[in-house]
């Protein structure tokens, strides 16, 4: 019966693909910003208000009017003459001020689907807790009913759409009211078509935009209220929902709230996951040959980290030279750290005294020769083969005659040194 | 890619002659073989081989460093991880799986991380330690475990060759 997925219920843009319209946007930014900052300041003093002056009907009308002003929400009833006198009323779900809305075209309003302003007065909804535990919460209901007498708003969709179809009812509401009152509303933001909220888009986020568009339009329209009789609950739920889905002439589709959050949980690990292999692809896929390379560099210096071989490779796009760049010190790394354990420290813990002398042979030449200068470290490398050569000669000579003069002196022979 | 190995070698030499372990020497013999080098090493000290200075010989393949080089004394020695030709038998000049004498187990093993300034630190490890497991020269290791004084003796002439001093007599 339905073409419809969950893909076409999300908005994935803020701003349409249309290059007039961005355009209009781009001309607009200055007094989108202006009116931002109106709007937050204004955001404030409601958020002060509320929590300063008493709960009572007419200052929650304030406060509503308030927040309409601060999120340029502009509220339209096609028919309020239809509204009826009754105790519940059932809307569709598009956002997270539709209570305020709706409380504006209706007047007193008991909202009990949660919203991210649970506690904010002016702004907030009745918590009556999870409709799933039916008895605590229905008693929680008839008790705030008879308090505020104020008929109550309920939204079973339980999750807002873009409003391109319907999502399921939770037909537990339908259980605790034998009368609703439908009502339909539809969200419009004329010029720019800035999309109210978008795939994992933050509340914040979305708040933003609506105090940066220029204003945003809710139509409320009711239908005609319906009687539960002898329906049951899931019955009742389903024809006020085939009710409200042909009165906007969209599709009621099969998928429920909770399908909705795990799609959207799956979509944005799924795009976590693109940006990280994009961010890796940059770095390896370009060029076969650069991998090849850097394999061969790594086998040369299993110390120097990746990271540090491709970018000097894809400076120098050679091998050789990126191994004597790194060599000679021309790359900076962090050398990773290597999984063997020298052999080394048992050498050295017999031999402690070495630290510090690593004076050239020449100068403790004519002293008497200890285990801690038999190093024969060189001052320079010598620059070309010769040079190297014959140092490393003189350095084994040195080592020869130092041992030899240390051994005669250490067993006291009496040999010529 | 002997290119890759000539620069590594060079890179290694670099260090070593700047920066040393003590008494230790290597480089190669003749800069126009890379792959021929001459090692010094003094017997460590407190040991029995203590002060000879023992020279080697190492040699390196075209794909160093993913093969290890071999090395191979080129004086007298007497000890149970060298063959009588000189050849060195320890773990760090074996690459894993490569195991000729089924004894290696956790012992370390080459890969290109290691260095020929680890190996003769492992070689100065091994003089001071001789592993007698092994079964390079069986009757070093023989020796060793049942007669230590005597093989202390043979070491002490090996020294005093390496230094040309003349010998102790027996």
């Amino acid at each position: 019966m339905t073409n419809l997925g969950i893909k076409h219920l999300v908005n994935y843009s803020r701003f349409p693909d249309n290059e007039v319209k961005i355009l209009l946007a781009v001309l607009y930014l200055p007094l989108g910003i202006i009116l931002l900052l109106l709007r937050c300041t204004l955001t404030l003093v409601l958020l002060i208000l509320g929590q300063i002056l008493p709960d009572s009907p007419p200052i929650q009308s304030f406060l509503n009017n308030l927040a309409l002003l601060c999120f340029g929400i502009i509220v339209s009833v096609e028919n309020s003459k239809k509204k009826e006198n009754v105790e519940v009323f059932v809307a569709n779900s598009l956002s997270m001020f539709d209570h305020v809305a709706i409380s504006k075209a209706i007047g007193k309003l008991l909202p009990i689907n949660k919203t991210p302003f649970q506690s904010i007065p002016g702004l907030g909804t009745t918590d009556l807790g999870s409709v799933n535990s039916t008895e605590a919460f229905k008693t929680k209901l008839e008790k705030t009913t008879k308090e505020k007498k104020a008929p109550v708003l309920i939204c079973p969709e339980e999750s807002a759409t873009n409003g391109k179809a319907l999502l399921k009812f939770n037909s537990k509401y339908f259980s605790f009211f034998q009368k609703v009152q439908p009502l339909c509303i539809t969200i419009k933001r004329p010029l720019l078509d800035i999309s109210i909220s978008t795939l994992g888009s933050t509340y914040i986020n979305d708040i933003l935009y609506y105090m940066f568009s220029p204003f945003t339009n809710y139509t409320v329209k009711f239908l005609p209220s319906m009687e539960k009789k002898s329906l049951s609950e899931d019955e009742f739920a389903d024809i006020v929902r085939q009710n409200i889905a042909s009165e906007l002439k969209i599709e009621a589709t099969g998928f429920s709230s909770s399908d909705v959050s795990e799609w959207t949980k799956r979509q944005m690990a799924e795009a976590r996951r693109r940006n990280i292999e994009r961010a890796n692809a940059q770095y390896r896929l370009p060029n076969p040959e650069l991998v090849r390379m850097a394999s061969l560099v790594k086998e040369v210096l299993p110390y120097v980290p990746l990271s540090a071989i491709y970018n000097d490779l894809s400076v120098t796009r050679s091998v050789d030279t990126t191994i004597t760049n790194i060599l000679e010190g021309r790359v900076r790394f962090i050398p990773e750290q290597t999984t063997s354990t020298p052999q080394t420290s048992s050498v050295s813990n017999q031999q402690p005294s070495t630290s510090t002398s690593y004076g050239n042979v020449a100068s403790t030449s004519n002293s008497t020769p200890s285990p801690a200068q038999m190093n024969m470290g060189a001052s320079t490398f010598g620059k070309n083969a010769t040079e190297r050569t014959r140092s490393f000669q003189e350095r084994k000579e040195q080592l020869i005659a130092a041992a030899r003069r240390l051994y005669i002196e250490k067993h006291n022979l009496d040999i010529p040194l | 890619m002997a290119g890759s190995a000539l620069r590594r070698l060079m890179a290694e030499y670099k260090q070593l002659t700047l920066n040393p372990p003590e008494g230790i020497i290597a480089g190669p013999k003749n800069e126009e073989n890379f792959f021929e080098w001459e090692a010094l090493i003094i017997g460590p000290e407190g040991t029995c081989f203590e002060g000879g200075v023992f020279p080697a010989k190492l040699t390196f393949p075209p794909d160093y460093p993913l093969s290890p080089p071999k090395m191979q004394f080129t004086c007298d020695m007497f000890h149970p991880n060298i063959y009588s030709d000189g050849r060195v038998c320890i773990s760090i000049l074996h690459a894993p799986g490569d195991d000729p004498m089924g004894y290696e187990s956790s012992a370390e093993r080459w890969s290109p991380v290691q260095s020929v300034e680890k190996i003769l630190l492992s070689v100065v490890s091994m003089l001071a330690e001789p592993n007698d497991e092994s079964g390079a020269n069986v009757d070093a290791a023989k020796m060793w475990r049942e007669n230590r004084e005597e093989f202390s003796r043979i070491a002490e002439n090996l020294v005093r060759k390496t230094l040309g001093i003349p010998q102790l007599l027996g």
